[in-house]
């Protein structure tokens, strides 16, 4: 029988936000036992976020973002402040493989909770640290905010207009690259114990992975030379750029990489006049005079749907796409027919289509299988179910707000 | 490989396993060399006389083109062995079959035509090892409409929904600096992979595993797709503001939470990100206008989103003549959320990563000692292993020859 890839692995996800859980969220789709632990005084934060307006009913259960990136994984309360709390934790660290938070690194140790008493419960354990700056290092106690990692990191310097200032990337960086790099030390960890017993701790910096991708770096180590923003150009493609399309605010990207492909671009867009124009027969020519080609190129996309931009140049093996905001990706046909946004039913929060996981596996169906959790939604299947604990037990934990299934507001 | 003792270096997490990377230009071989970092044994094919495309590509040494002296080669294929191999002659593809046969995972970012067509699809390379995990990172996918069409980074930002966020509302939108979707798409392919390893190590066999760029770049773009499901709303792009997820007196140019932003300063950009009441009162503090913490125009999320013009405007007087260095010795001292906008000489020699030893310098025999982002983290047991990148096929001897025992002249045939 066709076996999810990850699923022996139980995994203790202390993550809130988005960085860490779209880590964990890559494990939960590939078949990990993912336990999501918040308490009743302090929750994933994501729960209301974006929801302004906090009337609706159970509104900590409809916050989109949180909805996006915790499907798949088992929710319970546990407060760790308490005695009784660290209690049953250890006795669930005893049972799982792996624990993982984004804590800065005195968080857990200060709750008694720290890597060397995990050991002594589990000596296989594996521990992942995954802060915004690292576990050591003169910003090892400063919160993560993706905007301040997105700043650091180079990315708001490098992107923007060749004219203009750093600009926001809209995305907050550090988050994914924290989020998929904790992820892999993870299963590097699962790994490498599966072949010797031993477990370890991993220390992950959103920054440090960030960093890793910014290949700037190299022309400043090799030749000291600092880069610029260059709006969209890339150094090898002549011409490109994102040019506007039939209708509002429409546009659509077009990149051409070599003179074969500017050949064939000129055939396609119909401008026999600049196939003979040996201004832009090689890559410098056309780069000197990229303003005249991309106003050239403008008039003949504004003509034009930029879906049907993407199929002509497309036909003619050029690199088109149509420029989607994120909610018209849902209905793009080939995001379609790869079924990429999966429809989830969530119970308060209703249907809606949420990406699936980063990969196709052909060794199982890897698609999302159940709704993120409500607020201690698995706490029985948990708390009684694998560590055996009685109804009476469960009830005195929730009269002492130790677990609980509802938040408490100060 | 045994597992390693106490006397020897580490070997690395993945020390068991044997990676060929077929892979070219940045997602493939990036997603290989972290395999490699992480101790594998990576065995890159390059075609003969030429190698990966990315040899020809800078920067290079005071712009001189060599192939041996491409920076981001050199950064993208740390710690592998090159070997040569023609794939459209059959002894290249018996050679590689060969490999195969002895490898766990075999990596690859051609467009999906390729594979089938080299004799070296998923189901070719099963039959001569059983086990073999195989992942393919392509544009789009290796099914649906799109399979063969071509991708380059702006193109996969405009479809993934990366470039609808960026830019000047009276302008063109961007894409990111960088080739930042390429690098996710490596990761991402990495941890695919090794999701596929751990299921093989309980006895779940190999698999194929399909990652695509678009796919990637659209999970960056997810929260604001599942956003627009609520609110009917998509954000759009707002220079150097946050996009709102919703509409303010129905304008999508206010932002719904202020201030974010990125400023200048006296000596470059820095970026202030309040996002919570009490650090908007510290940076009333910080900016000497504690008073404007009970301004009505300033006093509830809403009102500073409106007022959003007016708040630039004091932090602009207060930032004109501070330094970044300034603003940030201030920020930490009012715990004020605050970044600044690191330039790739900054970022080079920033105190926190150069605190935590994170770039490593190797030495390369054209290169000379060049310092590379290092590890993708730190691993308290199997610490990241950094080696140089390799020659063009440098290790035709010990891998061809030696290993895997093809004559010379069975190694000559799989060149041409």
């Amino acid at each position: 029988m066709a076996r999810l890839p990850l699923e022996r692995l139980r995994i203790l996800d202390h993550t809130i936000a988005w960085a860490g859980p779209q880590g964990t969220v890559v494990l939960a789709d590939m078949g990990a036992e993912v336990i999501k632990i918040e308490s009743v005084l302090r929750f994933d934060g994501m729960r209301y976020h974006s929801i302004r307006f906090k009337m609706k009913e159970r509104f900590w259960e409809r916050g989109p973002w949180f909805i996006q990136v915790n499907h798949d994984k088992l929710g319970i309360t546990l407060d760790l402040t308490e005695a009784k709390g660290r209690d049953l934790y250890l006795k669930l660290v005893a049972v799982s493989d792996v624990v993982i938070n984004n804590f800065t690194p005195r968080v857990m140790p200060n709750l008694g909770l720290g890597y060397e008493t995990l050991r002594q419960v589990k000596p296989d354990v594996i521990m992942v640290s995954m802060p915004g700056y690292g576990c050591t290092g003169p910003y090892k106690d400063t919160p993560a905010f993706g905007d301040c990692i997105n700043a650091f990191c180079g990315l708001d310097e490098i992107t923007g207009y060749e004219d203009g200032p750093p600009l926001r990337p809209g995305i907050a960086y550090g988050d994914p690259c924290g989020g998929f790099a904790a992820a892999l030390a993870v299963l590097a960890a699962v790994h490498y114990r599966h072949k010797t017993g031993g477990g370890q701790f991993v220390d992950v910096s959103h920054f440090e992975v960030a960093t890793k991708h910014m290949e700037g770096l190299l022309d400043y180590a090799l030749n000291q030379r600092v880069q610029k923003r260059t709006g969209n150009q890339d150094s090898w493609a002549t011409p490109q750029g994102c040019y506007p399309c039939q209708g509002e605010d429409a546009w659509a990207a077009i990149s051409i990489v070599s003179d074969p492909e500017w050949q064939r671009f000129v055939r396609a867009i119909d401008r026999p006049d600049w196939a003979d124009d040996p201004r832009f027969a090689t890559h410098a020519g056309r780069r000197a005079h990229s303003q005249e080609l991309d106003q050239g190129i403008a008039a003949w996309t504004r003509t034009l749907d930029r879906y049907e931009v993407m199929t002509r140049l497309q036909r003619a093996g050029l690199a088109a796409a149509p420029m989607l905001y994120p909610g018209e990706m849902l209905d793009d046909p080939q995001f379609v027919s790869r079924e990429f946004f999966e429809p989830v039913d969530h119970p308060h929060a209703g249907t809606r289509r949420l990406p699936g996981n980063i990969a196709k596996m052909s060794g199982a169906d890897c698609r999302i299988r159940f709704p993120a959790p409500g607020l201690g939604q698995h706490n029985n299947y948990v708390f009684q179910g694998l560590l055996g604990l009685t109804d009476t037990e469960m009830a005195e934990l929730r009269e002492t707000g130790i677990i609980g299934e509802e938040p408490k507001f100060d | 490989m045994d597992a390693p003792t106490q006397d020897t270096p580490h070997p690395g997490a993945l020390f068991d396993l044997t990676v060929i990377d077929l892979g070219h230009y940045i997602a493939g071989p990036y997603a290989a060399t972290l395999l490699a970092g992480l101790g594998a044994e990576v065995i890159k094919v390059e075609r003969p006389g030429v190698g990966d495309g990315a040899r020809r590509m800078g920067p290079f040494p005071e712009d001189q083109p060599h192939p041996e002296k491409s920076g981001l080669f050199s950064y993208l294929n740390l710690g592998k062995k090159s070997v040569t191999l023609n794939l459209k002659t059959d002894s290249g593809r018996e050679a590689l079959h060969r490999l195969a046969a002895q490898a766990d995972v075999v990596i690859e970012n051609f467009s999906p035509r390729v594979m089938p067509s080299l004799g070296l699809a998923y189901e070719n390379l099963k039959q001569v090892n059983e086990d073999v995990i195989l992942t393919s990172i392509s544009n789009f996918g290796q099914n649906g409409p799109y399979r063969d069409y071509r991708g380059y980074e702006i193109t996969l930002s405009a479809l993934g929904g990366v470039q609808a966020e960026i830019g000047e509302p009276d302008r063109e939108p961007l894409k990111l600096g960088g080739q930042q979707l390429q690098f996710m798409a490596g990761l991402a392919a990495a941890l695919a992979t090794m999701s596929a390893v751990c299921c093989r190590d309980l006895g779940g066999g190999g698999q194929w595993v399909d990652v695509a760029i678009s796919e990637i770049a659209a999970t960056l773009k997810g929260c604001p797709a599942t956003n627009f499901q609520f609110t009917g709303y998509n954000r759009v792009r707002n220079g150097m503001r946050p996009m709102s997820d919703i509409l303010i007196n129905g304008d999508p140019r206010i932002p719904d939470v202020y201030p974010i932003s990125i400023l200048p300063c006296r000596d470059g950009y820095v970026c202030i990100d309040t996002e919570q009441e009490n650090q908007f009162q510290a940076l009333c503090g910080m900016i000497g206008r504690p008073e404007l913490a009970d301004d009505r125009r300033f006093n509830h999320w809403k009102q500073r989103c409106i007022h959003a013009d007016e708040l630039d405007a004091m932090l602009s007087e207060y930032l004109a003549d501070k330094t970044q260095q300034q603003v940030l010795d201030q920020a930490m001292d009012w715990r004020v959320p605050v970044g600044i906008s690191n330039d790739m000489e900054q970022l080079f020699n920033d105190p926190q990563l150069r605190a935590r030893g994170f770039f490593t310098e190797v030495d390369h025999p054209l290169l000379g000692r060049t310092a590379y982002p290092g590890p993708l983290f730190i691993m308290s047991e199997t610490p990241w292993r950094t080696g140089r990148s390799p020659l063009l096929g440098e290790h035709n001897q010990e891998i061809l020859m030696d290993r895997l025992g093809l004559s010379a002249r069975e190694i000559e045939a799989a060149q041409t």
